[in-house]
């Protein structure tokens, strides 16, 4: 295969899986792009390392390379797994603080039912009416980076219901503990809503990026006598990368693409308020 | 050959005749139905809200219409009678075809519609706050419910002027529906209402229900006088030597509009419950002020029930848009928590009740026939028609007694023979 053809076919690749991440297609096809692209890359460029880089003429030591390398691909296995670690665990922080936002609302609906009639009417209402709205109208909102004036004014209704409560039953021990969980409804709310906009750094991803490629190029420097084993081998390496890569961007914003923080939590408590 | 062209000629020109029927019916004007009464004792509030419906069709229209077809606007006089708000609007829907209808003031004339929106499963915007006790898949109620005005505004006066309400309104629905839900919550948060009254519809003489209140002495008259009646209670109110300083009026049913018709020295330092005030200082409310009164006249003023009349019109233009097709089905979907940026601020239908989430306003008058913003609420109020106090079984146990009592009408039609001297005894 001829050099330039060899060229464009790297970057037709490169940029294919760099429109694919950002379309709208399933997230498993984004995955699967994303490791063949690598895999086919990581090929294409073996081929020219072997048609250009002198092995004859390399005059450093094959352990010194040997040990490089090494070093190189520890340093980049700690980063992304790293990178995993810290995108996973945001990913079931956040899973936790749905589940207690979730049974907050319930706890709040369940206190209301040892006050006044006409007030536990209000707060059931309320806190139907907010469940519903977190479901229906802000999870679509959050999946394209935003939250829910609707929401939110809901919950202001809710705090409304308590901070109107007739000055006799504030002494009541529901009415304290209610209020202690609508403090804990609007917390979970706010690091809810925060979480909408949790990002891995450009900074890190240039890096992330950056030294794929480097642990990729640097294998290029090894021959192997036959060809199709290297280009398994780097093939497999690249792939492992590509993946790595992968989940890290599909853990990135927990309520953006397939794999997200679903609100399964308020369903549940929403069937039991209807 | 000739046996071929005598057979193709026809079927083409067949062809063409059918595209072009197609073509033309895709770029058919879209009717839309606009009843309100144009005369009777509701015109007087009536009739701009016809004037704001109509500007946002022109705005519509002007810009090209939606997905390339213009509106045609189809108007209905209800003459202020509910017989004649149900004969129009099954006209509208049966001869005109119309889309949709933007219309009705008093819930007397909703409720007589209601049944055959249903029946011909066909959509109305109804731009007025209500006493809510009601939902109805063919309704987008644009104006506030019960929890949106009257209740908001009631709990302000409570905890900023005083405990003792007297409530006067119009004898229909809508008044003693919005008293009952006043009662409800005044006995819970420990209020009085040391007086209630209804007035025939219309009514014009109003010396001894000003003497009842002015006997009653109340912190505060809430008021769901609606129509002209208004004008004459203001008058005799005056006349009475009730200031608002010892008893001020709050209105439910009275905006800029029907101030135009009293004399605003009269009634300036009473208030009104809204969610839209002319004066508000939004540069959204501004330009719509502005095209209005360029439209209409620089001495028309703007009012809620107008603002909501527009701005449905604009709602229901881009669920129509959304959805490409102007069908009642496609369209209820396409209004499902859509949004608009109104003159009184963003507005949302509601998915599960089609009324709209709005803020409250209270507003005091000013000598100018204008309104200072007092209060405003925090947020957007999630609109609940039926309230809380009671349950819709409850409500709905009123509103057929209120509805029996009244002889299948939906309102004191009795009273209002009366009023009119139709009844010799």
């Amino acid at each position: 295969m001829k050099t330039w053809l060899l060229v464009v076919s790297m970057v037709a690749v490169a940029v294919g899986v760099a429109w694919l991440e950002r379309s709208p297609v399933p997230t498993w096809v984004i995955g699967l792009g994303m490791v063949s692209g690598w895999v086919v890359d990581s090929i294409l460029g073996l081929m020219l390392a072997v048609r250009y880089v002198p092995y004859n003429q390399l005059e450093v030591p094959h352990d010194f390379l040997s040990s490089l390398c090494q070093v190189i691909g520890t340093i980049y296995a700690v980063l992304i797994s790293f990178s995993i670690i810290i995108s996973w665990q945001v990913f079931t922080a956040t899973q936790t603080i749905v589940a207690q936002e979730a049974n907050a609302v319930a706890d709040i609906d369940r206190m209301a039912r040892g006050l006044p009639v006409p007030i536990y009417r209000q707060i059931h209402e309320a806190a139907r009416t907010y469940t519903h709205l977190v479901i229906a109208h802000e999870w679509p909102a959050m999946a394209s980076g935003q939250e829910s004036p609707l929401a939110y004014a809901a919950l202001v209704d809710l705090w409304h219901i308590y901070s109107d409560f007739q000055p006799s039953l504030r002494s009541d021990p529901l009415y304290q503990q209610s209020l202690s969980r609508m403090n804990d409804l609007s917390g979970a709310r706010r690091v809810r809503l925060l979480a909408i906009h949790s990002r891995v750094p450009t900074v890190m991803w240039i890096l992330l990026y950056g030294g794929g490629v480097i642990v990729v190029l640097t294998s290029y420097l090894f021959r192997v006598r036959r060809f199709w084993l290297q280009a398994l081998v780097i093939g497999l390496v690249s792939g492992m990368i590509a993946f790595c890569l992968f989940l890290t961007a599909a853990m990135e914003g927990p309520f953006q693409g397939d794999v997200c923080v679903s609100p399964d939590a308020f369903s549940f408590v929403l069937d039991h308020l209807q | 050959m000739r046996k071929y062209f005598v057979l193709v000629v026809p079927a083409a020109l067949a062809l063409a005749l059918v595209l072009g029927q197609m073509r033309t019916r895709a770029n058919a004007p879209i009717a839309v139905g606009v009843l309100h009464s144009l005369t009777g004792t509701m015109a007087v509030s009536e009739k701009p809200v016809v004037d704001g419906t109509l500007l946002a069709i022109e705005e519509i229209n002007a810009r090209g219409g939606i997905n390339g077809r213009l509106l045609r606007a189809v108007v209905a006089d209800g003459a202020s009678d509910d017989a004649t708000f149900a004969r129009q609007a099954e006209r509208l829907i049966d001869q005109d075809h119309v889309s949709v209808i933007f219309g009705c003031w008093t819930s007397a004339s909703r409720k007589t519609v209601k049944p055959i929106l249903e029946k011909y499963n066909s959509l109305l915007f109804y731009p007025v706050q209500y006493e809510g006790m009601e939902t109805s898949p063919n309704i987008v109620y644009t104006g506030a419910a019960p929890n949106q005005q009257i209740l908001p505004a009631v709990k302000w006066f409570f905890h900023n002027v005083g405990s003792r309400f007297f409530l006067i309104g119009s004898d229909y629905i809508f008044p003693h529906c919005a008293n009952e839900t006043i009662k409800d919550y005044l006995r819970f948060a420990g209020g009085r209402v040391v007086g209630e009254m209804y007035l025939p519809f219309p009514s014009h003489a109003l010396k001894s229900a000003v003497s009842a209140i002015v006997k009653a002495r109340p912190d505060v008259i809430l008021s769901t006088i609606n129509g002209d009646t208004n004008i004459d209670f203001f008058e005799a109110l005056h006349a009475a030597g009730v200031s608002p300083q010892k008893m001020p009026v709050v209105s439910f049913s009275m905006g800029e509009e029907e101030l135009r018709w009293v004399n605003p020295l009269d009634v300036a330092g009473n208030y009104a419950a809204w969610s839209y005030f002319q004066s508000l200082q939004d540069p959204d409310n501004q330009r719509f002020v502005q095209r209005f009164k360029a439209r209409y006249g620089s001495k028309c003023v703007t009012d809620d029930p107008i603002e909501a009349g527009y701005f449905g019109v604009y709602m229901w233009a881009g669920a129509v848009a959304a959805a490409r097709s102007e069908g009642v089905n496609e369209v209820r979907e396409a209004l499902r928590y859509r949004s608009y940026a109104a003159p009184e601020g963003t507005v949302y239908v509601d998915a599960e009740n089609q009324h709209t989430w709005k803020r409250i306003r209270i507003g005091r008058i000013r000598a100018d026939g204008q309104f200072e913003v007092m209060w405003a609420s925090e947020e957007l109020i999630h609109p609940v028609p039926f309230p809380v106090t009671r349950t819709e079984a409850q409500w709905n146990e009123l509103l057929n007694s209120l509805y029996v009592k009244w002889g299948g009408h939906w309102a004191n039609a009795e009273n209002r023979a009366r009023a009119e001297g139709r009844l010799a005894r």
